[in-house]
């Protein structure tokens, strides 16, 4: 459900497609906004702007030329996207029709971050446990991700009970868990 | 004829489209004008379903009893290229169709 | 595969090349199922099984449909044009009886494992162990060499994106160890006297229709056959049967029900793409008309799918809102498991229970009047962890001796 902040946020942005707020290092919707509901899964859609925003960072990171005020733009057949870190907790995700010209789109962004920025809460997330990262990096990446306990059990040995509760697992469990992941995702390093 | 042109889901990415808004009628017309066309080839079907085939790989299958029309774009044509080939098919066929009403 | 080679033993509906039995399938079964061969016998020992029992199903094939011909070439050009023909790609053998190497550009696996998952994950292991199973297969039946003489290995794969699919052939040190097979003659005496069920007329029927259709499908230029929205192969039960059950007889007793219940998703997989592909196609529509929608109907049209891919003759004994009794005395798996390993002590019929409760998931679960696509997400949607809806229970399974296979499928 969207809420009022963001609501206010989009107000008379007239070729803006939707918002999507994406909470980090979790790459979780935290809040969402669609003009045309039902085509697609804020969801789902959230979690790669949180890793695209993050892969950029890193890519940038090792070029040197990262900065705070990086952003990410996607132009594509029919949809401008673009991406920037409100701070370091949230990603905000902007879609645009793709006939928008891009000063518009870049004058918008700007405003709305204001906006959205102002209205999100001051949060100092928890390290959550690497398994539990690589459970949660499975479930959107894998292949078959409905069957994903199970290929990992089979791998790992461990059992399904196990793995449903990931932030219990020993070192080695956790290492061998990481070791089925690079192999299901043909990786040779996770980067969580 | 009146009708729009929708992605069908398939494996091969956006190789089928379909034709919504076919009346029977209109399929019928189709279908004459599809048999009496040189560059369409007919191909076996199955059941009542007719299957039409141009030079470049593009088929057109066609159901007369409920008016259904479905474009397979040919695998060769770049993914990104396929819709506007399937509205190339499209625009053939409603020419088709127009000179077969026409011609009686 | 000339069309005077097939024979379809009509009343258990179970199709064969001469004697050598196959069934259709498509790329979204074929990857699941390879796939957890793999997650079972682990990357390395599952590509070697799912190998030699590719190399063992297409000597049988190979050597029964190259009969008539008297050189090498004549056979390796029949070897070529029917592994095109079941879908699997078009392969250059360029070999001699020493060795030599092969490749594609369209292997069904590595091609279709492309188009599903390259865009998301990267491959490390090449995919093809099907084409690898048949390159080595092809080799020894054109120059009439035993059983296990060459092999093949595939250097690279268009799953890893590499341009093409490659193979090395070369002479074993030592036989390769083959898996036997199991044909025709050896299934018969599994076989229980035919048997039909609700809605027999219509479902014959249109089984029978559909068979004639896909029996005439043919690879395109690739090798690759397409039809119903999906990428099909005309497939060996051998090859499917000897790497699923390698994999549920070797995987630790702990770790078997996991291996069952991966063996039953493949089946949920190919019930939702396959046979929803073909619900939804204009082949189907010219069939049995517009879809109604209702769940009789799906479920009638989802067993008449069956015996038309050649699966056997499926039949409804009961079938309600909330409840499902499919049987048969003929499915594929059965007189399989049955000539090649005897008696089980657990029901084995592992793909009819999962399309069994995949049928009744798909009548109830899916809208019908136009709206739903059948999208992976949708698929992980409705297939995911407990919210089925359904649960299925094995109640006989010729695989035990019982006289017929039969599932019960419940609502929960």
């Amino acid at each position: 459900m969207t809420s009022e902040l963001l609501e206010q946020a989009v107000k008379d942005v007239a070729p803006l497609s939707a918002v999507l707020v994406t909470a980090m290092p979790d790459c979780l919707l935290y809040d969402s906004w669609v003009k045309e509901e039902g085509r697609w899964a804020p969801e789902e859609v959230a979690s790669y702007f949180g890793d695209l925003v993050r892969s950029n960072r890193e890519a940038l990171k090792s070029l040197g030329s990262w900065s705070s005020t990086m952003q990410v733009t996607i132009e594509s057949a029919d949809a401008l996207v673009v991406l920037r870190e409100v701070n370091e907790h949230f990603v905000c995700g902007c879609i645009f029709d793709r006939s928008a010209p891009l000063g518009l789109v870049r004058l918008h962004v700007d405003r709305m971050l204001d906006r959205i920025s102002a209205g999100l809460p001051q949060i100092s997330p928890e390290e959550q446990p690497r398994a539990v990262r690589i459970i949660g990096f499975l479930r959107r990446y894998a292949p078959d991700p409905h069957a994903i306990l199970m290929r990992v059990a089979l791998r790992t040995g461990l059992s399904l009970e196990q793995l449903e509760a990931p932030e219990h697992l020993t070192p080695e469990q956790t290492q061998s868990l990481e070791d089925a992941a690079k192999q299901i995702l043909g990786l040779q390093e996770l980067h969580l | 004829m009146s009708v729009t042109l929708a992605r069908e889901l398939a494996c091969a990415r956006s190789r089928l489209f379909g034709l919504r808004g076919v009346t029977i009628e209109q399929g019928r017309i189709l279908l004459g004008a599809l048999e009496a066309c040189p560059r369409w080839r007919e191909r076996p079907g199955i059941g009542e379903l007719r299957i039409f085939r141009s030079a470049a790989g593009h088929e057109v299958l066609l159901v007369p009893s409920t008016g259904r029309v479905q474009i397979r774009v040919a695998y060769v044509v770049p993914p990104i290229e396929r819709f506007d080939a399937a509205a190339g098919v499209l625009v053939e066929l409603a020419r088709l169709g127009r000179a077969a009403r026409r011609a009686g | 595969m000339s069309e005077a080679k097939r024979l379809l033993l009509e009343p258990h509906d179970l199709t064969f090349v001469e004697d050598v039995p196959y069934i259709y399938h498509c790329s979204h079964y074929n990857l699941f199922h390879d796939q957890t061969v793999d997650d079972v016998l682990g990357d390395t020992a599952g590509q070697q099984v799912r190998v030699r029992a590719a190399h063992a199903a297409f000597r049988q094939l190979l050597r029964a449909i190259t009969q008539g011909a008297s050189t090498p070439m004549e056979r390796l050009s029949i070897a070529m044009g029917a592994f095109a023909a079941m879908g699997h790609g078009r392969v250059d053998l360029d070999v001699t009886a020493e060795g030599g190497s092969a490749r594609t550009g369209h292997a069904h696996y590595g091609f279709c494992w492309a188009e599903k998952y390259g865009s998301r994950v990267s491959r490390t292991l090449p995919a093809d162990a099907v084409a690898a199973g048949f390159v080595a297969a092809a080799t020894e039946v054109a120059y009439e060499l035993p059983a296990g003489a060459m092999q093949a290995v595939e250097e690279t794969c268009v799953a890893r994106r590499e341009p093409e699919c490659t193979f090395k052939v070369t002479r074993a040190a030592t036989p390769v160890p083959l898996p036997p097979t199991v044909d025709r003659q050896a299934m018969e005496p599994f076989l229980g006297p035919s048997e039909g069920g609700m809605d027999e007329a219509w479902i014959g029927a249109t089984a029978d229709t559909l068979q004639e259709f896909v029996a005439a499908m043919e690879g395109d230029e690739r090798g690759l056959m397409e039809g119903f929205g999906v990428f099909i192969t005309r497939h060996l039960t051998n090859y499917y049967l000897e790497t699923a059950y390698a994999a549920a007889r070797q995987a630790p007793e702990s770790a078997l029900p996991i291996v069952e219940s991966l063996l039953r998703e493949a089946a949920h997989v190919c019930v939702f793409h396959t046979f929803g592909g073909i619900l939804l196609s204009p082949e189907w529509e010219s069939v049995a008309g517009r879809l109604s929608g209702e769940p009789e109907d799906i479920v009638r049209g989802c067993v008449a799918i069956a015996r038309g891919l050649g699966f056997g003759r499926w039949a409804i004994r009961e079938l309600g809102p909330d409840r499902l009794v499919l049987s048969t005395t003929s499915n594929y798996e059965a007189p399989y498991y049955a000539a090649r390993f005897g008696k089980s002590d657990r029901p084995r019929c592992y793909f009819f229970q999962g399309a069994a409760l995949a049928m009744m998931v798909l009548a109830h679960r899916v809208r019908w009047d136009g709206s739903a696509e059948l999208t992976q997400s949708f698929y992980d949607d409705l297939f995911r962890g407990q919210g089925l809806g359904f649960r299925c229970e094995p109640t006989t399974c010729q695989t035990m001796g019982h006289d017929r296979t039969e599932v019960v499928v419940r609502r929960t």
